[in-house]
């Protein structure tokens, strides 16, 4: 019971889905009133999202995803005291979905407004909120938004990957984080922090979660995305093999295998990963500021063997398809020894042992719905028809 | 014999009938590169540009010319000092125009796409003499942004000379598009994007500031049809380009839904005026309305 009660609570805490003629729903909030921790230890405000209800905001907000062809509907509660929107960047939306208030919509403080889409193009996206764009950025109103091929792979016929990190570079000036309401004027803000995913520093070398994880002979694929004011140079490591397949959503007409990659601003990039058996070394990301291009900080993205990891399988994220589902249901990076399906309410009601995923769950008698599925350290949500 | 002298007289004839319609299809351009200050909703600054008239205007002249078409140029510098009229890869020497004099030049590309002009002199170039030309294009419709950031008070130290390149602490306050910033920018018509439903366009567009910057389009993708200094991308299929400082670039859109689009630097001190929001290097996609 207490394990129902819980899931219950991280059901409606971290993802609410439900299905309406085949349109998946997601529930977020805005925020003013976050906090979050700097390497240096101490704590920094920001504003963002979150799922709603219940849940805390996070920097970067919480990572969107869907698989090609959904139809996607994104409601965001506003219980915060100023007006936000979404902007769905690069999903190519109609206008009033748009995100930019001004030919679009606002949501008022304790609205709620709704962004419709279909997930036409795979590929990797950002969200962000479009008032004020200049502030609610470096505020920390961005996350990423992924549109997943129905198969392991970025798109119909890009190899094949069998593990994947999505990596948001992102910055910000902390005296404005500080003091938002002394941030004028706008065109002087200089970011003087710099994130992967919201760490920094020491920080990305003590989060395992954000570690580069392979086994010799697998593919990984990276999501990369730049929500930051500065330029960055994604540096390779001998060894890596880097293929850039995609940016911004769509195919390139050749891929390229770059020892850096140049990611400017609200630009995206898909990356696929063939090691060298033993190639460990770490990826650098350097930040250079757009006005004279001198170099501002360098993070890093560690690279490391299974071995040599607390917990190789949370970096996994599980795939599941086809989704919906109207009998068997298929899964990958499923991790852990078992997976179990709850609904919504929190009640198990399917277990299964994690290998038979990948063969497909017979899920046929399950009532149609919406579902969550356990592996490991992460949920997944699915639709039975 | 009298035939062979007549054949030969008809064809000389025809040679000259022939050079004389080459030069009528020319593009014969006078050009003005004016130096002096300008208002811009209420900003005042210092700017050089090239222009149609004597009268000073803070948006060059977009020039527009086919595949080997020659561009029969005259530029007249109403600037006390020297200038140059410049364009990489075409006319990078022999292009200095005297002070208070008149040159002119003849110029073709064999290439399509979009090239920029300049005068490399800091007076010239640092404040904005720069613009856009597009070769080969054909019908479809062709909207044309020249990219410009500047310090206010530089405009001026460069203007006089006083500086003579960008400070090491630069901190730009105005973002042009055509030498307008937003919301006059939607009142360029090269620079507001007006299409009907399913009508393709293309869009040049030239850096000529000094910042790199990066355009970020709502609604739509567009493919890199030509870039002068990120040829590799040229095929690519993009909502955010980098527009590198000196760079010109060509896109191609298709305007396959209606409504009404931004189009905006995702730099986000440049979508300020000031520093106030929303302002600088902001257009719009009209489709259908």
């Amino acid at each position: 019971m207490k394990k129902e009660v819980a899931f219950f609570l991280f059901a409606l805490i971290f993802q609410t889905v439900l299905k309406a003629q085949d349109v998946v729903e997601v529930s977020l909030f805005s925020g003013m009133n976050g906090t979050f921790q700097i390497e240096s230890g101490g704590n920094l405000p920001f504003w963002g999202y979150g799922y709603y209800p219940g849940d805390e905001m996070s920097l970067p907000a919480p990572l969107l995803r869907f698989d090609q062809g959904q139809d996607v509907s994104i409601s965001m509660f506003n219980p915060s005291p100023e007006a936000h929107t979404i902007h769905l960047h690069g999903l190519d939306v109609d206008q009033v979905n748009d995100g930019v208030p001004q030919t679009s919509f606002y949501v008022f403080p304790n609205e709620t407004g709704t962004y419709e889409f279909n997930a036409l193009h795979p590929g990797t996206y950002l969200y962000h909120c479009h008032v004020t764009t200049t502030l609610h950025l470096t505020m920390g109103m961005y996350g990423l938004l992924l549109v997943d091929y129905a198969e392991d792979q970025l798109f119909e016929g890009s190899p094949v990957y069998q593990r994947e990190y999505p990596f948001l570079f992102s910055d910000l000036e902390i005296m404005t984080n500080l003091a938002p309401t002394e941030a004028f004027p706008f065109h002087e803000i200089r970011p003087d922090y710099f994130m992967i995913n919201g760490k920094s520093g020491t920080q990305l070398e003590e989060d395992t979660d954000q570690h580069v994880i392979y086994e010799a002979g697998e593919n990984i694929a990276l999501r990369l995305g730049n929500m930051a004011y500065s330029v960055t140079r994604v540096i390779f490591p001998e060894g890596l093999n880097p293929e850039v397949l995609m940016s911004d959503g769509r195919e390139l007409p050749e891929p390229f295998y770059p020892d850096t990659l140049e990611i400017y601003p609200g630009e995206r990039f898909s990356v696929i990963l063939s090691p060298d058996a033993g190639a460990y070394d770490d990826i650098q990301v350097e930040y250079y500021e757009m006005l004279n291009k001198t170099w501002e900080h360098t993070n890093t993205i560690y690279v490391d063997s299974p071995t040599s990891a607390n917990d190789p399988s949370t970096a996994l994220v599980p795939k599941l398809y086809p989704n919906p589902v109207t009998d068997r249901l298929y899964g990958t990076h499923i991790a852990g020894e078992e997976v179990i399906i709850y609904d919504l309410a929190g009640n198990t009601v399917f277990a299964a042992k994690a290998a038979d995923a990948l063969g497909g769950l017979d899920v046929t008698d399950l009532a149609k719905g919406t579902y969550v599925l356990h592996s490991g350290e992460h949920r997944r949500l699915f639709v039975k028809e | 014999m009298e035939l062979k002298s007549k054949n030969k007289a008809a064809a000389l004839l025809l040679a000259c009938l022939l050079l004389v319609t080459s030069t009528a299809v020319g593009l014969d351009l006078t050009l003005y590169l004016n130096k002096g200050e300008v208002t811009l909703q209420d900003e005042v600054i210092s700017v050089a540009a090239f222009n149609t008239s004597e009268m000073i205007n803070s948006k060059n002249v977009i020039i527009s010319l086919e595949i080997d078409e020659e561009l029969n140029l005259v530029v007249i510098n109403t600037d006390t000092l020297e200038h140059t009229f410049t364009v990489d890869g075409y006319l990078e020497s022999d292009n200095v125009l005297p002070a208070l004099g008149e040159v002119s030049f003849t110029l073709s590309f064999d290439e399509a796409g979009t090239y920029r002009y300049y005068s490399d002199r800091a007076y010239g170039e640092l404040i904005g003499a720069s613009g856009v030309i597009h070769v080969g294009l054909g019908a479809l419709p062709v909207f044309s942004w020249n990219l410009f950031d500047l310090n206010k008070d530089h405009t001026f130290d460069l203007a006089s000379a006083s500086a003579t390149a960008m400070p090491d602490e630069y901190q730009p306050e105005l973002f042009l598009i055509n030498g307008r910033f937003f919301p006059e920018t939607l009142d360029d018509a090269d620079a507001l994007v007006t299409l009907d439903l399913n009508e393709e366009a293309y869009i040049t567009v030239v850096n000529s500031g000094f910042m790199d910057h990066v355009m970020h389009f709502h609604g739509f993708h567009v493919e890199i049809i030509s870039s002068q200094h990120q040829p590799e991308r040229i095929g690519w299929s993009k909502d955010t380009i980098p527009v590198k400082s000196g760079d010109a670039m060509t896109f191609r859109l298709f305007a396959n839904i209606e409504g009404v689009y931004p189009v905006h630097d995702h730099n986000l001190i440049a979508v300020t005026n000031t520093g106030f929001y929303p302002g600088g290097m902001i257009t719009q996609i009209h489709v259908g309305q």
